[in-house]
């Protein structure tokens, strides 16, 4: 017995020894100059909100509008942890969820790809401070464009972390009202460019999985909180629910 | 029935009925004690008014518990009749019964041994009121439409309802999430009564905000003719006083609440190999034979703190250590420490002046010197400091100017926007006002911005009260910097303002 004991706890040494490997080695892999992500794009959906909702426990379910917008238009239909009911909006499509939270939504109608449903998730790591009353002024802006529509349908994975901008190394260039993409390898952390040149807000997920509509799985929708708004676009582009 | 009982028999009876007697007896005598006890404790003084009416007949239980019943029910009655809405019913409910509780608190206080006294449970009856007010808010949600069609409108679907109050129009979301409720000044029928509200912490954060002005950084200042620390945002009035002495002062800052977004993609195809490429990447490689390793190894450091032989002296003896195979080098022969003695002149060897007073010193010094450079003559450099003095003569007569007896110029700019929140394409209108706190006129004065690269200055839109010129120039990173350059005098106790329009990018 005493030679089981410690064959256990070389076992154990083992175990620890090899967990300590692998997590200097996704360090150094997660690791750029200065500073130390142990997040990346990567991970499975909610990592990092929950990640985020852990070292700010403060703003774990606060509410965050969420404007998501289609290139070429369509609809954005937001769920609620089951397949029915979902509610459907012309892009683009403004919706509060809450930090810590992951979302599925269904983007359809596309002008541009009759019959074509796509599901991608929207995970929100953090949220805006704007002044009291305008919350809904400054949703953050998911746009999902023609391209990373036409990846998903090749049976790509796009990956894109939308970060609030630091106003000290901000562009000096003109928007054009819509936010710029900057793509990179697939090797980088988008995370920790993301974090480098602001401010992580979301991280949205589109690829081309889509339920089975035979055997509609609860789990693949979202049981996170969402409410709407109905929210007057100062551009006139419309944010209304879909006639 | 034959009872027969010998004397062994009768022996164990006396033993068994004295000892029940003995235990009877003590048991008597103690319950006679006790009831002495609460009798004693009966003659404690009481409240006037219970002990009124306990000698009226009604014991001092009985008539807090009556007088408490009569006001729960009163309050009950009024309730009801004050209004029929279910929520201000149970609200009024609810602080009745709280003010019965407090009172209930104050009368406990005065009961005195009535341990037996019924109670009406305050926590109870405040439970079923919340118990009321749940069951009357569940009866009013809307009930969620059951459609399997995409046009079903957010509220239907929600299950909440909008409405109007002081403060605007507001969303009364579903039951579930207490977090999206608005403020409890709004009656919102679909929040629960008792909704759950966090704390409102201080809710900013710099970086959503467009700010300019204030002197971020290092300070501006002046290395010779060229202006030095204009950072990003900074904004300062460069004014020269009346004695021709250049100041810089820096404004406030304003900020407007405009974010801007950007993201970051990659798009994974089925037939990516990056985790390969990175088991093989130079850095693994680098780090295993780094140069900064080997070198470690061919260091030579030579150690010229050890000496040869140290000796200590204790109790038992003079113990002596000596360092073997030490490569020893006196760093103290190359090093002259001079130690100077308490009457020499410091005066000489800082400065290189004398006084003749000190000539026998640096007769000393010099002979110092020869001894210590073994016969090679030094050389000593120096001057005589003679003992003359200047004398002048000063006439009031003579003194040509003009005495202020009023304060330095002193200007002090702040600098706001007219707009709080701002997206991207709007126009702000930012305005600096100058004034000169001071008696005395300014009597040459600049203001310079150097914008925020999210700002970009319209053409034709400055304005001011203050005679000048503006200059616009591009700060070399695809910013502006706006230099007002103002004409005149700007007078003591007054002021000015300049206003531009900035769109922003």
């Amino acid at each position: 017995m005493k030679s089981v004991g410690i064959s256990i706890w070389k076992l154990w040494g083992l175990a620890v020894v090899l967990a300590a490997s692998s997590f200097l080695h996704n360090s150094a892999m997660a690791q750029v100059p200065g500073r130390y992500f142990p997040l990346d794009h990567r991970q499975p959906a909610g990592v990092a909100a929950r990640w985020s909702s852990l070292v700010q426990p403060g703003e774990f379910g606060r509410p965050q509008p969420i404007q998501v917008a289609l290139e070429g238009g369509g609809h954005v239909s937001f769920y609620q942890g089951n397949p029915h009911n979902p509610v459907a909006m012309a892009a683009p499509a403004t919706a509060t969820m809450s930090v810590g939270h992951v979302y599925r939504i269904r983007i359809s109608d596309m002008p541009q790809y009759p019959g074509v449903e796509l599901f991608p998730s929207i995970e929100v790591v953090d949220r805006l401070h704007p002044p009291a009353g305008s919350q809904q002024q400054f949703p953050v802006p998911i746009e999902i464009t023609t391209e990373e529509i036409e990846a998903a349908l090749h049976d790509g994975m796009v990956t894109k972390v939308i970060y609030l901008e630091q106003p000290d190394f901000a562009m000096p260039l003109q928007s054009n009202g819509s936010t710029p993409i900057e793509n990179l390898p697939v090797a980088d952390n988008l995370m920790a460019a993301a974090d480098h040149r602001g401010r992580p807000l979301a991280i949205l997920k589109l690829g081309g999985r889509i339920p089975d509509p035979n055997s509609p799985n609860d789990e693949f929708y979202s049981r996170s909180p969402i409410s709407f708004v109905e929210v007057q676009s100062p551009a006139g582009q419309g944010s209304g629910l879909a006639e | 029935m034959n009872l027969r009982f010998n004397k062994r028999d009768l022996s164990a009876l006396w033993r068994h009925t004295s000892g029940a007697l003995a235990l009877g007896t003590l048991l008597w005598s103690s319950s006679c004690s006790s009831l002495d006890r609460w009798t004693a404790a009966d003659k404690i003084p009481v409240a006037p008014h219970i002990a009124e009416r306990a000698k009226a007949g009604q014991s001092a239980t009985e008539v807090q518990r009556q007088r408490l019943l009569a006001e729960l029910s009163q309050v009950e009655e009024q309730a009801a009749t004050q209004t029929n809405d279910p929520f201000a019913r149970a609200e009024a409910t609810r602080t009745q019964v709280a003010k019965v509780s407090q009172k209930q608190q104050l009368v406990s206080a005065e009961r005195v041994a009535f341990a037996d006294s019924p109670r009406v449970d305050a926590s109870t009856a405040l439970a079923a009121a919340n118990d009321q007010a749940f069951a009357a808010w569940n009866e009013t949600r809307q009930p969620v439409q059951d459609s399997n069609l995409l046009q079903v409108s957010a509220e239907q679907a929600a299950g909440g309802v909008f409405v109007n109050s002081d403060e605007g129009t507001a969303f009364c979301p579903p039951a579930s999430p207490p977090q999206f409720c608005p403020p409890q000044e709004v009656v919102c029928p679909t929040c629960p009564p008792f909704a759950w509200a966090a704390p409102e912490a201080p809710d900013f954060s710099a970086d959503e905000y467009i700010c300019d002005g204030g002197d971020k950084n290092l300070p501006v200042h002046y290395d010779g003719n060229v202006r030095q620390g204009l950072d990003v945002e900074d904004t300062v009035v460069e004014y020269m006083d009346s004695r021709g002495e250049m100041h810089v002062r820096p404004s406030t800052k304003a900020c407007v609440y405009s974010p801007r977004f950007g993201s970051v993609r990659s798009i994974t195809q089925p037939n990516e190999r990056y985790h390969v490429m990175r088991a093989t990447g130079a850095h693994d490689s680098q780090g295993a034979g780094g140069l900064a390793h080997r070198m470690g190894h061919d260091e030579q450091v030579q150690r010229d703190e050890f000496k040869d032989v140290r000796s200590r002296s204790r109790a038992s003896g003079v113990d002596q250590k000596t360092v073997d195979a030490v490569v020893s080098r006196d760093l103290k022969a190359e090093n002259h420490a001079k130690v100077l003695n308490v009457y020499e002149s410091f005066a000489f060897f800082r400065e290189g002046v004398f006084d003749r007073v000190d000539s026998a010193v640096m007769s000393d010094g010099i002979g110092a010197a020869l001894a210590w450079s073994s016969g090679q003559p030094p050389i000593v450099q120096g001057h005589f400091r003679s003992g003359y003095a200047v004398q002048g003569r000063v006439y009031a007569q003579e003194e040509v100017g003009v005495e202020s007896r009023g304060l330095p110029a002193d200007v002090q700019i702040s600098k706001v926007a007219d707009k709080k929140t701002a997206l991207s394409g709007e126009e702000v209108t930012f305005t600096i006002r100058l004034d000169n706190l001071g008696d005395e006129n300014v009597l040459d004065f600049r203001l310079i911005d150097h914008l925020s690269p999210r700002l970009q200055y319209v053409d034709g839109t400055v304005d001011s009260n203050l005679p000048g010129k503006l200059d616009v120039e591009n700060d070399g990173a695809g910013g502006q910097v706006l230099t007002f350059q103002f004409t005149g005098e700007l007078a003591g106790r007054s002021g000015g303002w300049v206003s531009f329009t900035c769109v922003v990018r």
